[in-house]
């Protein structure tokens, strides 16, 4: 039971790819974080390590502990992702804001040397 | 010099949905000298405005297609001013509570080479009620932050954006990660930095039109966003310039 539903979720993330709905480069980490799922439901002794490891007496406290760390990176490469973005959408706008700049500069010069003509003549 | 001369300057005007005043900044610039261009940059209002009128003589106009916050306008001002040789840029509220008027002074430090960075220090800035009372709480710890960093060099009004900066501040401050509200940590780097600072008072006027956008929220975020940068400053090697 555990496996299929570590399947199904696999699946829902690969249909999301294929639809479009998920980047390619973006879906790794919800596959490592389902590999890991996977490990910590097939096998008890995975668990019974990983508890022992860090001192928890009430083994199955692990599965949650485990199920946190995986939010917690998710979550933290999300954001490392979003703020990315950010800096791109703004280098984009400072980039849009210096060729809109310079066009209205150079549309200023021209109709300033074309005053100058008109005076001259 | 051509500095002292014919200077260049870029007088930069922020803005968020305050259109009302705008013209007559405008117009006020353009009466100091030809060579003084305003940049309104728009930080993506919700309200309609048409930049026509405000295009005519000699000013530039450019409306981000989102609201990206001051820190992205302010890097467009710096930009423009790098690229297009200005040798002098001021900054004004679009809010009619700066006094233009007093834009000569501000600048005159810094044609006089006496002075990188001019600060017009507000003497009578006051808010009422609980965002007013967070803002002099605010004020107040970064004044203090700020001494203690510069080793007291850091002018009086650390959040004034009414000040003036030649291309050597520029430039340095250019480097920034810049953010919404980044007045405090120009001040603070610049002074870090060796730059020479100078401060000219100015009388605040009242706010006719709109109000405020820094609400309560905002003021924590505000808080929030300088010691999280002070702390990657103090992290940073110690300046040498």
């Amino acid at each position: 039971m555990k496996i299929v539903a570590v399947i199904t979720l696999s699946l829902m993330v690969y249909f999301l790819i294929r639809s479009g709905k998920l980047n390619n480069d973006l879906s790794l980490p919800w596959f490592i974080a389902l590999a890991l799922l996977a490990l910590a439901s097939a096998s008890d002794r995975f668990i019974l390590l990983v508890a022992d490891l860090l001192g928890i007496v009430y083994a199955p406290l692990a599965i949650v502990l485990i199920v946190l760390f995986i939010l917690f990176g998710l979550i933290i490469f999300l954001t490392i992702v979003c703020s990315q973005l950010r800096h791109r959408q703004f280098s984009l706008m400072r980039e849009l804001a210096r060729l809109e700049l310079e066009k209205q500069e150079q549309r200023g010069k021209h109709e300033t040397s074309d005053h100058q003509g008109e005076r001259r003549a | 010099m051509t500095t002292a001369c014919s200077p260049k300057v870029l007088v930069f005007v922020p803005t968020y949905n305050d259109f009302e005043f705008l013209s007559e900044i405008v117009d006020q610039v353009a009466r100091f000298s030809p060579h003084y261009k305003v940049l309104i940059v728009n930080d993506g209002s919700p309200r309609p405005l048409d930049p026509a009128p405000l295009l005519r003589g000699r000013s530039l106009y450019f409306r981000l297609p989102d609201n990206a916050g001051l820190g992205v306008c302010t890097q467009i001002a710096f930009d423009h001013t790098l690229r297009q040789d200005y040798h002098l840029m001021a900054r004004i509220d679009a809010d009619g509570q700066h006094p233009v008027e007093r834009l000569p002074e501000l600048l005159a430090p810094l044609l006089a080479d006496e002075a990188d960075v001019v600060v017009g220090a507000r003497r009578n800035h006051r808010q009422s009620g609980l965002a007013g009372w967070l803002s002099a709480f605010i004020k107040g710890y970064y004044f203090w932050v700020g001494r203690l960093l510069t080793q007291g060099r850091c002018p009086s009004d650390l959040n004034t954006g009414f000040f003036a900066l030649n291309r050597k501040a520029i430039l340095l401050l250019n480097e920034m990660e810049i953010e919404r509200y980044p007045e405090p940590l120009f001040f603070i780097k610049a002074c870090r930095y060796r730059l020479r600072v100078a401060e000219v008072g100015v009388e605040q006027n009242q706010r006719r039109f709109g109000q405020s956008s820094l609400t309560v929220f905002q003021a924590l975020r505000m808080f929030y966003r300088f010691n999280m940068a002070v702390l990657t400053e103090l992290l940073q090697k110690k300046p040498t310039r």
